[in-house]
């Protein structure tokens, strides 16, 4: 199959989606199109303008010729990207391509070498912390606790700060959809140290959209970051969390995750970013981006999209997803 | 709200419910029944010694002292509580508050349930201090002081334990990253240092100055008074006053510093203060007890067992445990050996680390890093 790659992992192309669709969250649910709206190819890593707007999309993040170096040696070189409200954008790329570095750029975590991030028209590093926890949230790779918090206390860490303001029942009203979205709402009780890596990502997970939706109540145009957000869940919960991450994006936040799993990213992503050796080396729709020549050029590896393995092997795809069972009705167990 | 995109489940919200609902229960018992205990070691306290007095007579000999009776103040019973063991109950209150909080705020800190004040160094710096202040101040600082030797104790120590803070933090923390191993390590090289130096300054020493080094090292509360408590009282009870700024920001912390920044937390700002605050703690505990151990990390430990991690609540409930632990103990170090007097901190070692290990024996888990 030596034609569209992407297309052949999709049984049903859908009408493309327009921008940010801040009326449809039911629609996007569980919704894995991979034929986006082409987007205006305006954000090569080259470019040097970034405007107000971008693919129909208000920005919320950028950051613009982005350096970051660590004892002498660049981890990010050059970098620009821009989140916009609506869209999720997957970060791709070998280890050591600088993604999580170049996550932390954005989310304020590491301030640049070079460059600057804005937040909407404000430069990153001049909005002072509580207002920066309003407007974006994130969820880093693994945190462990030495304390024995339980899964409650630890999602309420993060509407303890942003929703200061709200009353102790709104508050914990919030607590709980943040912990029924993530599918962690049974384990309320339990202590966070108690459990497997991956309900513990899905805690710290329910906390961010905690976070969220408290800064929510003071403002909008959010944007929330996942770093290997999925790395230890497993499949169904694999999807379950990319499905919030969409569902979050179709209310308008700019949603950036690092993903590994190239089948995942394809099939989730608006815009996706393939980073290599601290650059970013292509940026565009999955379907522009991916191809059997950045696989071979980036990820080092020979081997071709859409090709079917040969018979007998099985072989799984989560672009299916509408056909398995829906991971929210069995999450919360 | 739109977030909810999963199907309610009504019995799991109910049981999120049900859990915060005892978790504010368990908390508001434990604040009830820490200060019941606190009172109750503290008139136990007043009334036990070589003149025993009865825990009603005592409440009444306080009302008439508080009321400004002149027929208590001019009484036996009245002088000796008022004069002799009032400040001395009090000083273990504050002083044992203070080192419990301590330990809490350098576990939080440090993100670890190991981290102690005594078990980091940071007593043993203010002990080396206050040994230096004992030994040489009189050969070099009366120029310097005066007639105001008193206040060069509390300084020194204070000063010390400013120091062994700070020396630790630095030597641990790098790239903004606080290294726990590091940290432990460190604390233990600083202690053996400062105890070695602690033991040449012995060495050098004459008998009396001797004999108060002893006190210094096992601490005592038997040099409390009016005066001392004027001097620690003012310095105290403002810091535990300023804990509540301090917990939301060490929750946030439990997380790890790049989180709590993510949650919008002044990460520098929490710790510089609760570093602070720990050294002008210890440092003023050791200044009119010396060094007490133990207390910092028992006292966290039960108080979390109690109403969990949350230091919305660990703070204020151990100054009130360690408050009672440290009265408490002073009834023991005075009683045991009566009339002679024990060195308090020989039985808070004594009751603190057997608990110690039996905690670490029954709830393993806690400790796991």
């Amino acid at each position: 199959m030596p034609e569209s790659v992407v297309q052949t992992l999709i049984p049903h192309p859908e009408e493309p989606r327009s921008g940010v669709s801040k009326d449809a969250p039911e629609g996007s649910r569980g919704d894995w199109r991979i034929l986006r709206d082409a987007i205006p190819d305006g954000m090569a890593p080259q470019d040097e303008g970034i405007g107000d707007r971008w693919a129909g999309s208000e920005i919320i993040v950028a950051g613009r010729n982005l350096s970051y170096l660590a004892s002498g040696r660049a981890l990010v070189e050059d970098a620009s990207l821009a989140l916009g409200a609506g869209r999720l954008t997957v970060l791709v790329g070998p280890n050591g391509a600088g993604k999580s570095t170049l996550l932390k750029l954005l989310s304020g975590e590491l301030a640049p070498a070079a460059g600057e991030v804005r937040l909407g028209k404000e430069p990153l590093s001049a909005v002072p912390g509580w207002r920066l926890a309003c407007r974006r949230a994130v969820m880093a790779q693994q945190t462990r606790l030495a304390f024995p918090f339980t899964v409650y206390e630890v999602a309420r860490l993060g509407v303890e700060g942003v929703g200061r303001a709200l009353t102790r029942s709104a508050r914990e009203a919030l607590i709980g959809e943040g912990l029924e979205a993530a599918g962690v709402l049974g384990l309320a009780a339990r202590a966070y140290q108690s459990l497997s890596g991956g309900e513990q990502q899905r805690v710290q997970f329910a906390r961010a959209l905690c976070q969220l939706e408290a800064g929510a109540t003071l403002g909008d145009n959010q944007a929330l970051f996942l770093d290997e957000p999925v790395a230890n869940l497993d499949l169904c919960h694999q999807l379950a969390l990319l499905d919030r991450a969409r569902a979050l994006a179709g209310r308008g936040v700019a949603v950036l995750a690092v993903l590994h799993d190239l089948n995942l990213a394809a099939a989730c992503a608006d815009t996706l970013v393939v980073m290599d050796g601290g650059r970013i080396v292509a940026h565009g729709t999955p379907t522009e981006t991916l191809n059997d020549a950045l696989l071979k050029r980036v990820f080092r590896v020979d081997l071709a999209f859409g090709r079917l393995p040969p018979p007998g092997l099985p072989f799984l795809l989560p672009q299916q997803a509408r056909e398995i069972a829906r991971p929210s009705a069995v999450a919360a167990g | 709200m739109t977030l909810t995109i999963g199907r309610s489940d009504p019995p799991a919200l109910a049981a999120l419910q049900a859990h915060a609902d005892s978790r504010r229960r368990r908390a508001a018992l434990a604040v009830v029944g820490l200060v019941l205990v606190c009172v109750l070691v503290a008139v136990v306290a007043i009334g036990q010694g070589a003149a025993r007095i009865a825990p009603l007579r005592v409440l009444e000999l306080l009302h008439g002292w508080a009321t400004g009776e002149p027929a208590v103040l001019a009484s036996r019973d009245g002088l000796v509580v008022t004069a002799i063991r009032l400040p001395r109950v009090l000083l273990g209150l504050l002083v044992g508050a203070a080192l419990a909080v301590s330990g809490a705020l350098m576990q939080g800190l440090f993100r670890n349930p190991l981290a102690d004040p005594g078990l980091v160094g940071v007593s043993s710096g203010a002990g080396l201090a206050a040994a230096a202040t004992i030994v040489l101040g009189d050969r070099y600082l009366v120029g310097v002081l005066g007639k105001l030797p008193f206040l060069a104790l509390p300084v020194g120590a204070f000063l010390g334990g400013l120091a062994a803070t700070l020396t630790l933090y630095l030597i641990a923390t790098r790239q903004g990253r606080t290294s726990v191993s590091t940290m432990l390590l460190a604390g233990v090289a600083l202690g053996a240092l400062a105890g070695a130096l602690t033991g040449l300054l012995a060495f050098m020493s004459d008998d009396r100055q001797l004999r108060d080094l002893t006190f210094w090292s096992l601490g005592s509360l038997g040099g409390a008074s009016w005066g001392k408590l004027a001097v620690v009282a003012p310095i105290m009870l403002p810091l535990l006053l300023l804990l509540p700024l301090l917990a939301r920001g060490l929750n946030a912390l439990m997380l790890g510093e790049a989180e709590a920044y993510h949650l919008g937390v002044p990460v520098q700002r929490i710790k510089g203060l609760a570093i602070l605050l720990v050294a002008l703690c210890v440092g003023a505990s050791v200044a009119c007890a010396g060094v007490i151990g133990f207390v910092g990390i028992v006292v966290p430990h039960l108080v979390r067992l109690l109403v969990g991690p949350d230091h919305r609540l660990l703070l204020p409930l151990s100054a009130l445990g360690g408050a009672a632990l440290l009265a408490g103990a002073d009834i023991v170090a005075r009683l045991i050996v009566a009339p002679a007097e024990l060195p308090i901190g020989i039985v808070t070692a004594a009751i603190g680390a057997p608990f110690f290990l039996w905690l670490l024996l029954r709830r393993k888990s806690a400790f796991d890093a």
